[in-house]
């Protein structure tokens, strides 16, 4: 009997069976880690008093996860649009005669690999970016941590399940590629819903970092910053300026900070 | 056993298949025949549920093909030569279709040896010639042991070792009293494989006979079929006439 479980084997079977799939998540790691710590080293060597002013240590660490989107993105088209233009699919729907079950298990192996995959290189380039950047990082047991790399993983793997539905509503790899590229990098423009999605381009969510962090930094997670959650409760007054202190820069680099 | 009653489908405007209705019976071998565009195609992928009829029915051993809960175990189907992704090798592509089942690994392998490729079975199928790839679909349609087997155009660029080989096993699953339809365009072969045919021309129903009725009276069955789809062909070849001119 063909089950939801076997056709997710199956489909695990043909994400680690083909090259494109490790060279993609090889390239992501390489975004993610890499870049990261050679941003966080670079910051540090060439560090000065004016660094200060529009620094940001998470997003600094993780600016690769920009890069990464793409990697990721390409791949879930790939995981799906390649079937199309092989004819695969054709093997695959005689297997599994109804779509839904393919499509939720492609979907599912793609995200959990991609959280995976992801979770391990942003603790990589978040872990050992805080390090290089010494004096200027924060601690790993900073509250920020944990929702800055969940955030980051979390969107990513995001990322890898649009990858999929697109690469299987356009069936070709070229289009599938142009269109998740359109709308990462070109859709989110000024106004537009998406950019709630994009950690590197949200508007500062106005709420001041917990009582631990550093002056002059103002760490905001990532996830803190998709989600605008009004729990804010610990800081008086925090939910209510939850949400006004938008529109103030934008980039990657700086997106989340609020001085 | 595959039940086709009033099976019609439109591409547009265009009917691919208009009112078919036949029965392929088990325990022999059916050949599948008609000129290119009669349908034969298109028939093939309603068999399978990989699209949907505009009007009537088909039915695999008794049920719709995509009602089946194991669907390769009821039908192997081979519909093209390479629909493979070109970067899996031969046992990964055949080992991620078998887990669909919860097949094993060591039914792969036997599928494997059966089509000959234990050889190249850890090679990329891209790299595969046509022959190569016409026997890893039908190790791929043999993966489910199934009653109903269909394949199109198997012996599409086999050599003759291979042509053989599909011949034996075709006979001896019909032997075995599965269903075996087989889609063909080589007279001369089909002639040496099947024992009843279904003929289609522009999308309907020509003949659906035995091949010794057909070839009674020490006719080929090549020039039975040319005779029967004398008014259905609608690719031909323009005569010596047309192609000479230029040399006039």
């Amino acid at each position: 009997m063909v089950t939801q479980g076997k056709v997710i084997r199956s489909e695990w079977i043909k994400l680690r069976s083909v090259r494109s799939s490790w060279l993609m998540l090889g390239a992501t790691v390489l975004g993610i880690a890499g870049v990261g710590l050679l941003v966080a080293y670079a910051t540090k060597a060439h560090w000065s008093a004016s660094s200060a002013t529009d620094f940001n240590p998470v997003n600094q660490t993780l600016i690769g996860v920009n890069l990464a989107e793409l990697t990721i993105g390409v791949l879930g088209v790939l995981v799906a649009s390649g079937e199309y233009a092989t004819g695969m699919i054709r093997a695959t729907f005689t297997a599994v005669p109804r779509r839904l079950p393919v499509l939720v298990a492609k979907a599912g192996v793609l995200a959990a690999v991609t959280f995976a995959v992801c979770l391990a290189a942003v603790l990589i380039a978040f872990v050992g970016g805080q390090a290089l950047l010494g004096p200027h990082g924060l601690g790993i047991g900073h509250p920020e941590t944990a929702q800055a790399v969940l955030g980051a993983t979390l969107y990513l793997t995001g990322v890898s399940v649009l990858g999929v539905a697109l690469g299987f509503l356009i069936r070709s790899t070229a289009g599938g590629i142009a269109t998740v590229i359109g709308v990462l990098f070109v859709l989110v423009g000024a106004g537009n819903p998406v950019v709630l999605m994009r950690p590197g381009r949200i508007r500062g969510s106005g709420r001041r970092a917990g009582p631990a962090a550093e002056p002059g930094h103002q760490p905001l997670g990532l996830a803190r910053a998709q989600v605008r959650r009004a729990d804010s409760g610990g800081v008086p007054g925090a939910a209510g300026r939850c949400c006004n202190g938008r529109g103030t820069r934008s980039g990657p680099a700086a997106g989340a900070v609020r001085r | 056993m595959i039940e086709v009653r009033g099976l019609t489908k439109f591409y547009g405007e265009q009917a691919a298949v208009s009112d078919l209705s036949f029965t392929v019976r088990p325990g022999i071998v059916t050949g599948f025949l008609g000129p290119n565009g009669a349908g034969k195609s298109t028939t093939m992928r309603l068999i399978l549920g990989l699209d949907s009829p505009s009007a009537g029915s088909v039915r695999v051993n008794g049920r719709r093909y995509a009602d089946h809960p194991a669907p390769l175990r009821e039908v192997g189907a081979l519909l093209e030569a390479k629909a493979v992704h070109p970067g899996r090798s031969a046992r990964n592509h055949l080992l991620a279709l078998a887990a669909t089942h919860g097949i094993g690994a060591r039914r792969v392998d036997q599928v494997l040896g059966l089509a000959g490729l234990r050889d190249v079975a850890g090679k990329r199928a891209g790299g595969f010639s046509l022959g190569m790839g016409q026997r890893l679909g039908i190790a791929a349609a043999l993966l489910g042991d199934p009653g109903t087997v269909i394949l199109d155009e198997p012996v599409n660029g086999l050599d003759p070792e291979g042509v053989r080989w599909v011949r034996t096993l075709l006979r001896g699953l019909a032997a075995e009293g599965r269903t075996v339809f087989l889609s063909s365009h080589l007279m001369g072969e089909l002639a040496q494989t099947v024992s009843h045919v279904i003929v289609l021309g522009k999308g309907r129903l020509i003949a659906d006979t035995s091949v010794a009725g057909l070839v009674a009276g020490g006719r080929s069955l090549e020039e039975a079929f040319m005779e029967l789809t004398a008014g259905a062909v609608e690719y031909q070849a323009e005569g010596s006439q047309a192609w000479s001119r230029r040399a006039r």
